[in-house]
């Protein structure tokens, strides 16, 4: 199945004349929601639906732990998790501390293979709407 | 594998480092605080730690975390976005450029496609600044600090063994 994707009018507001250009805009299909992924992984490895959700809930929970005590959770095949840290500039060494850190959270980076795969994914253009 | 797992209590080790704006006029040369990324923790260790959080053999967890990442993997290359219970959503993200009339607007404006994700609220606010034990140190020091010998140490590294080619 194809990602779809649709043409979009947008205006580039931080050059001066502002023009007008066209964009692709990737369209969701429906999310798919917790409960329909223990189904399926229920489905697909034979597992009770109540011992897969145990088990994803205590692999997320290792994952944040692990990250938040300064750790770097790789998962050969998926990718890794790491913390994402947002800092402010210091002129000097001295000011260079903990207050610089504005924005800490759980970053994700898909490791070679998943980029592979996600990097060939199939696009295609939306039949476009009627909007008349 | 390292079975002694027990929480690993660690700071979150920064480091301080010096760049220049290249981007303003006048180059300044400014400080950076960069994080330093600790020990790499692989499958196994998780798989363990979670078997013995969740009171489930090991071998079902890791069908589990084998199964979950297909899906995950399958769902988002078909184009859907997916929300894991307890962590966040994954979906597909594209990196395009502008086009100037609407058919030139195609998939040849798309330079990548990448998997992205959102980590959840509680997530976030776990992983927020006042939960984590911040430590800021000097890369020198620490580097100094990672290559002291120790009483462990095998002598592997030592520069007389037989494979070393004389000059």
């Amino acid at each position: 199945m194809a990602v779809k994707y649709r043409s979009v009018k947008a205006i580039l507001g931080y050059i001066e004349e502002k023009p007008q250009v066209w964009k692709v805009q990737k369209l969701t299909f429906p999310v798919i929601k917790e409960n329909a992924l223990v189904e399926y992984i229920a489905n697909s490895a034979h597992i009770p639906k109540s011992t897969v959700k145990g088990c994803v809930l205590a692999i997320s929970e290792a994952i944040a732990y692990f990250v938040i005590n300064g750790h770097c959770v790789t998962f050969d095949s998926f990718g890794s998790f790491y913390l994402k840290v947002q800092t402010k500039v210091a002129q000097t060494l001295e000011e260079c501390d903990a207050n610089v850190i504005e924005n800490t959270t759980l970053g994700f980076r898909a490791n070679t293979k998943l980029a592979e795969l996600a990097n060939k994914t199939k696009v295609e253009r939306a039949a476009s709407l009627n909007l008349d | 594998m390292n079975t002694s797992i027990s929480p690993i209590k660690g700071a979150t080790l920064m480091y301080p480092k010096k760049v220049t704006l290249n981007f303003m006029e006048d180059k300044p040369e400014v400080y950076r605080l960069c994080y330093l990324r600790g020990s790499v923790i692989h499958d196994k260790e998780v798989i363990y730690y979670a078997a013995k959080a969740a009171h489930v053999p090991e071998s079902t967890i890791k069908l589990a975390e084998e199964a979950l990442f297909d899906a995950i993997s399958y769902f988002c290359t078909n184009g859907h976005a997916v929300q894991v219970p307890g962590l966040g959503s994954f979906g597909i993200q594209f990196n395009t450029n502008v086009a100037e009339t609407e058919e030139e607007a195609t998939e040849e404006c798309i330079n990548r496609k990448y998997i992205r994700f959102w980590p959840k609220h509680d997530i976030r606010d776990l992983c927020s600044q006042k939960n984590l034990n911040v430590e800021v140190k000097d890369l020198l020091k620490l580097k100094q600090a990672n290559n002291t010998p120790s009483d462990d140490d095998s002598g592997d590294n030592t520069p007389d063994t037989p494979d070393t080619p004389t000059p």
